[in-house]
């Protein structure tokens, strides 16, 4: 019984965390840093614009990482899963840092908030339309251009109570307190069960983890209307708040998968997480892949089959010649290539196809974010130019950077495993089919 | 190998639990026998482990049927929707890829399923009825709560005796040599008659369909319900009580004007305002050089018959109707020439449109045959003659 | 023991852990050797007799079988004229009782398939059974698409088969992509079904003592002798089976979404419509698994193998896509007003308020309201209690149906348009014939193949793991 304690007894981070901590941060700030230098350079406002949608982008793609973790551990704890103790720390500590990651978006106030760059247009609406009639432009000859911008009009003025600004930081204010006392309370709970004499805090978890992932669909689904959707006005699509779920669940298994990896190669956890876990999470990151490819397709081809401007100008705007090759990427990359390849079991329990799997799929992620975001800078079916660019990718690797920073900080002081969990015996003799 | 090995198919052993069978299996693999087996009411976990049994090829084959079924639905799809009896529903491409994935996916998972279930079988030699095995009243725990071990006969390594006692050595609960069936093992006679009955009578509704496809019928086709071929609605012709004049067909009412013959531009339509012909050619009417090759045209077919290519009206009728006037078979008059100053100058635009669509005198109306758009291009050709006085022709 | 594995835990923490229930109880309740499972399920299809309450539901079943032959008849021989259908509302109690009939069918798979996936243990007591409810409720589905295009004996014309107009399917439609979908589905699930019954029915045969039993189970056994290498290839086929059954349910109910959602309709238009429709669907399978379930377990003596706590985790299920189905509700009420669409808020208001606002109020007050009675772990264990919520929940979904397909048809764009909808008595009878053939179809099952799948049962208890794992 003894030697068996051994089996936990490398799951300390030590002080692999500060120097994690220390990379994480000198990348997250570099890459931020590189990106705002690239964007702010030389005084060009669409480069300017360009920056804060990429930055959007990337932050939005870390904050539903961490989402994700979240839910992970929510449901966890729901369905009192065994196979995934060992793995759940990881969870707890990424989502534990959800307020933390949360003030990265703070930037994004300076584009909400001022008039010098317009990220999300409703915003800025009464400014706008003012500019544009006192500017003087002749009404378009074009009837058709003419109803389409009075009924955008229309659309605006409808939305207002709750497309406004007030209303949007009170939105988020509530969100922040929602994620921030879950994500404390899921965190906390499950360090103090390492030590807790009886098992009051797992069952308090498990009491609380049905209502809390209601809330916590709720806040996700309108915090992705709020800040995505919403940056084209006139859109709308109900499933967009479960795509949004897709992504960051599936990323959120590409994660752990790395984050596990990366902590097993530097001689953390080396037995508590087998190819069977690996197998696990590879396989939630598949069936996960494969939601995301659902709900993708439903919002596509409802939207294609019922043929009704209102909905489908959004897509021809991301099926324009400049995004194209884009859309392609994201049905092949993120869809039908890891359909394939991860189907395979082998894949999925091979040391060193999976965690490449879970990078792509991480990137993929990305690609996703970006391609909802980015093309609404300039609407356009017949746009021609893509700007993706050096900025763009600096952003994602410097929000990637604060992301591990935070995890491996908050990794430092408390076992890497819930020691304490009760199902910790049948995760340790977890064997797949 | 002792004498009557020929009449036994092997032995089987009982044991009473998952771990005695684990343990068992392990030593039977041990002792090198190839052509054994275990019988389990269940999977037991870690038996494949322990017999060394090799993982099948199934995934294989069942993923290759699934990509078989993508392909094939794909090809279906497009085929038929768009190449063979190309259908346009609202506009949708003929190849419509978002539209073929719900079809798609579904055979994907029907061959692949499909698939399973029969290969499975194939490859499990099954329906295997009547198995030595199943003729030992003991062997019918193994469907229940027992776990035996099997050792063929054909295994190189058997031989009755010592086999026996190598299993007895590992606690069996039982061990039984198993015999080969003494009567060759067949269907019953009534399932094989019955078989080929089926079979026979189910090749006869396609014969009967086939015959019916390839011999042409003088009798109308078999509507088990009628209803589509006797339908009750109006026909033309038909007889109603249900109007005073008892006639299905009906005239419109009166003054009712059909979808674009409401020809409210007079000048255009019949080249009078009111009761006074129009002047000029009405501005509705775009004058171009290709309206005026239209004119040359038209006049070349319906005009210079009688008013010849260049208007002085010598045409080919009015030379037959003189002939036949010299002998006194028709009365005629000549056409006026179409240079005359009267026609020049004094008969207008619309004047000119009215004749050619109410004729004069010996001239037919030609309402019927040219429209109104090419009545106007004869016009302005005429027009153009007149200015010309040159012959017309091509 | 509750929990196996490497002992990692102090054996003392472990019985604390027991002691405030943090394990769950064990699966099989009683005698749960391998023999004792055999025989009580067993015992089932071998008795001389069945239950007199087996009589009362059989003959029950068969009346309103009966009744739903003399209905199709009529409407073959009269036309579909015999149903309340009118202009607006051309869809209406037939396509209503196929999406609810196919919404129940998905359960089965649901707990064969995905719960399988998961490998969640308690699935073994349920799933021949619901499997089997899976089978018939897809044959009650496919039925009423199939008698309602008015001529159907022209109705091969659904099949891409060469016909005598040279023509071929529109495969542009969703109405052939359910053609599609429906018969992969029965077919996949019958073979499923099958497939899991072979070893069972091995076991029936060997117990068999009339020759007429020993034959017929024994025919669709297929020699089936329990030999491991035999069972190693068909784990293989069974998983993969599972694995592509689970994505099978997904695509169906989502393709019996899109025959409403391509349109657009208010109310029918919507992004979120497939996994709404499969959440509904795995929601009121579920209640149909409990409604069958509790007096089976009582009936045909299954209580230690149908526990209580089978019955909280289904009543948990239930729940949890009772949220689903919730959010769906919540998501499209928000976009309705969010879309500025006058048409679609109408819609919305149209459904509380309008001529069908006693639909819509059954619909929440069974579907969203009674099931929140299982947040109370002492309602989900009451065996009355859950069987009542069961009933209100299919109730509430076949109102779901009825809410979305008729109200959306009957106000939709123009007002000179709109048009009531009332069912004829030849619409209740059969849709109360449809429950005839589906019960007379489960009564059978009942009586003479084995309800719960006897080897997968023995598969979780104790003893069938050993000491040396």
């Amino acid at each position: 019984m003894s030697d068996n304690r051994n089996i936990l007894a490398d799951c300390q981070a030590g002080d692999l965390a500060g120097k994690t901590a220390r990379i994480g941060l000198a990348v997250g700030l570099l890459g931020l840093a590189g990106g705002a230098a690239l964007g702010y350079a030389g005084n060009d406002h669409e480069r300017q614009t360009q920056f804060w949608f990429a930055y959007l982008a990337a932050f939005f793609w870390m904050l539903t990482i961490g989402l994700g973790t979240m839910l992970f551990s929510l449901v966890a704890h729901l369905v009192g899963a065994h196979w995934s103790v060992t793995v759940r720390r990881l969870a707890e500590i990424t989502q534990a840092n959800l307020p933390i990651l949360c003030l990265f978006g703070l930037p994004l106030l300076y584009p909400l908030l001022t008039d010098d760059v317009t990220v999300w247009r409703w915003a800025h609406a009464g400014d706008a339309g003012h500019a544009a009639a006192e500017a003087g432009h002749a009404a378009p000859a074009d009837l058709g251009r003419q109803l389409a911008e009075t009924e955008h009009h229309r659309l605006a003025a409808h939305k207002r109570p709750y497309l406004n600004v007030t209303f949007l930081l009170i939105r988020f204010a509530i969100y922040g307190c929602v994620w921030w006392l879950l994500s404390r309370y899921y965190f906390k709970g499950s360090v103090k069960q390492d030590t807790a004499a009886d098992f009051a805090p797992t069952r308090r978890m498990r009491k609380w983890s049905a209502p809390s992932v209601i809330i916590f669909a709720l806040t996700i689904t309108f915090a992705s209307f709020d800040l995505l959707m919403s940056l084209d006005e006139a859109w709308f699509s109900t499933i967009f708040g479960v795509n949004i779920f897709a992504g960051a669940f599936m990323s959120c298994f590409a994660w752990l998968i790395l984050a596990t990896k990366y902590l097993q190669s530097r001689g953390r956890m080396t037995q508590v997480v087998t190819a069977e876990h690996y197998h696990d999470l590879g396989k939630m990151m598949f069936a996960f892949t494969c939601f995301w490819g659902y709900t993708a397709f439903s919002q596509f081809m409802l939207m294609w089959y019922a043929n009704m401007p209102e909905e489908t100008h959004w897509f021809k705007d991301r099926l324009s010649p400049a995004w194209l090759e884009w859309s392609w990427l994201l049905m092949f990359g993120h869809f039908l290539v890891p359909f394939l390849g991860l189907m395979s079991r082998h894949v999925k329990r091979h040391k060193f196809a999976l965690p490449l799997w879970a990078g792509y799929m991480l990137l993929m992620h990305w690609v996703d974010m970006y391609w909802i975001v980015m093309p609404n800078m300039n609407p356009s079916p017949t746009a021609e130019h893509n700007p993706v660019g050096a900025m763009d990718l600096l952003l994602l690797v410097g929000m990637a950077g604060i992301l591990v920073w935070a995890t491996a900080r908050r990794a430092a002081g408390q076992a890497l495993v819930p020691v304490g969990d009760p199902l910790l015996d049948k995760c340790l003799a977890h064997k797949n089919v | 190998m002792s004498g009557n090995n020929d009449r036994i198919w092997g032995v089987m052993a009982e044991f009473e639990s998952v771990d005695q069978i684990l343990h068992a299996a392990r030593e039977v693999r041990k002792a090198g026998f190839t052509k054994w087996d275990c019988h389990t009411p269940f999977p037991v976990h870690g038996l494949d482990d322990a017999m060394e049994v090799r993982p099948t090829r199934l995934p294989w084959v069942i993923l290759l049927m699934g990509a078989i079924g993508v392909g094939s639905a794909q090809l279906m799809q497009h085929w038929m929707n768009g190449v063979d009896y190309a259908f346009n529903i609202s506009g949708k491409p003929l190849i419509s890829w978002p539209s073929s994935i719900p079809v798609t996916f579904e055979m994907m998972v029907l061959f692949a399923a499909f698939t399973a279930f029969f290969a499975m079988w194939i490859a499990n030699d099954l329906p295997r009825w009547f198995h030595p095995l199943l003729r030992k009243p003991r062997f019918a725990r193994a469907t229940n709560d027992r776990f035996f071990v099997s050792i063929e006969a054909r295994d190189p390594q058997f031989d009755a005796q010592r086999t026996a006692d190598f299993l007895r050595g590992l606690h069996a609960a039982s061990v039984e040599t198993v015999e080969m069936p003494q009567e060759k093992a067949a269907l019953p006679s009534f399932i094989k008659r019955s078989i080929v009955v089926v079979t026979c009578a189910a090749l006869v509704p396609p014969a009967m369909i086939y015959n019916a496809r390839h011999e042409p019928s003088a009798r109308p086709p078999i509507n088990l319900v009628p209803d589509m071929d006797d339908q009750a609605k109006f026909r033309p012709q038909g007889e109603t009580s249900l109007f005073a004049d008892n006639r299905m067909s009906r005239s419109p009412v009166a003054g009712t004007v059909a979808r674009g013959e409401l020809r409210e531009d007079s000048a255009y339509w019949t080249g009078m305002i009111g009761e006074r012909f129009v002047d000029k050619v009405p501005a509705s009417v775009n004058v171009t050089p290709a309206l005026l090759d239209r004119g040359q045209q038209r006049y070349g077919i319906y005009c210079a018959p009688c008013h010849d290519y260049s208007g002085k009206g010598e045409g080919t009728v009015n030379q037959a109707a003189i002939a036949l006037a010299e002998v006194g078979k028709a009365a005629w008059t000549k056409p006026a020439s179409l240079h005359d100053e009267r026609i020049r100058l004094q008969v207008t635009d619309g004047e000119l449109f009215n004749t050619i669509t109410k004729g004069k005198n010996t001239m037919p109306g030609y309402a019927a045959q040219i429209g109104a758009e090419d009545r106007w291009a004869i016009v302005l050709y005429v027009r153009a003659l007149q200015l010309r006085q040159q012959p017309a022709g091509r | 023991m509750a929990s196996h594995g490497s002992g990692v835990l102090d054996p003392a923490r472990v019985k604390q852990a027991e002691a405030e229930g943090i394990y769950p109880p064990a699966l099989v309740r009683g005698r749960d050797d391998f023999a004792s499972l055999t025989e009580t399920v067993c015992r089932v299809s071998e008795a001389k007799r069945p239950p007199r309450e087996w009589y009362l539901i059989f003959g029950c079943a068969l009346a309103l079988l009966g009744c739903l032959g003399v209905m199709i008849i009529h409407l073959i021989t009269k036309g579909v004229g015999v149903w309340g259908n009118n202009q607006p509302v051309a869809w209406a109690w037939p396509i209503v009782n196929f999406v609810f009939w196919v919404g129940i069918g998905h359960a089965g798979t649901l707990i064969s398939a995905i719960l399988f996936l998961l490998r969640q243990g308690w699935r073994t007591a349920i799933n021949r059974f619901a499997e089997a409810m899976t089978i018939f409720a897809v044959i009650c589905a496919g039925m009423f698409p199939a008698i309602h295009v008015g001529r159907i004996w022209v109705i091969y014309w659904v099949f891409p088969i060469p016909n005598q107009m040279s023509m071929w399917p529109n495969f542009r439609s969703p109405l052939l992509w359910d053609v599609f979908a429906v018969s992969t589905y029965f077919s996949v699930s019958l073979l499923f079904w099958y497939m899991g019954m072979v070893p069972d029915l091995a076991t029936l045969r060997d117990r068999a003592v009339t020759r007429a039993r020993r034959f017929w189970y024994g025919l669709f056994s297929l020699g089936w002798n329990g030999s491991n290498r035999q069972w190693h290839r068909y784990e293989r086929a069974y998983l993969i089976l599972a694995a592509l059954a689970t994505p099978l349910v997904l695509s169906v109910h989502s393709v019996v979404s899109f025959d409403f959602a391509v349109s657009q309709l208010p109310g029918w238009h919507s992004t979120i419509f497939p996994p709404y429709f499969v959440a509904g669907a795995i929601f009121s399978g579920f209640a149909m698994v409990l409604s069958l379930a509790i007096p089976a377990r009582t009936l045909f003596g299954f209580k230690d193998i149908i526990t209580e706590r089978h019955v909280e985790l289904m009543c948990k299920v239930i729940m949890a896509t009772g949220m689903m189905v919730g959010y769906a509700y919540a998501m499209e009420f928000f976009m309705a007003w969010y879309s500025g669409n006058a048409y679609e808020g109408f819609t919305f208001i149209n459904r509380a308020t309008g001529p069908y606002w006693w639909a819509y109020w059954i619909m929440v007050s069974c579907n969203v309201i009674s099931p929140q009675i299982f947040w109370w772990k002492k309602a989900r264990t009451n065996m009355l209690l859950v069987f009542i919520v069961s009933i209100f929940v299919n109730i509430g979904m076949w109102f779901e149906r009825f809410v979305i397909v008729v109200t959306s048809l009957n106000r939709d764009f123009l007002p000179s348009s709109w048009h009531y909808f009332s069912p004829t008595w030849v619409d209740v009878l059969t849709l109360a014939g449809s429950f005839g053939l589906f019960f007379t179809f489960f009564m059978l099952f009942c009586r003479w193949l084995p309800q719960v799948a006897i080897a997968e049962i023995k598969n979780i208890t104790p003893a069938a793991h050993g000491g040396a794992h």
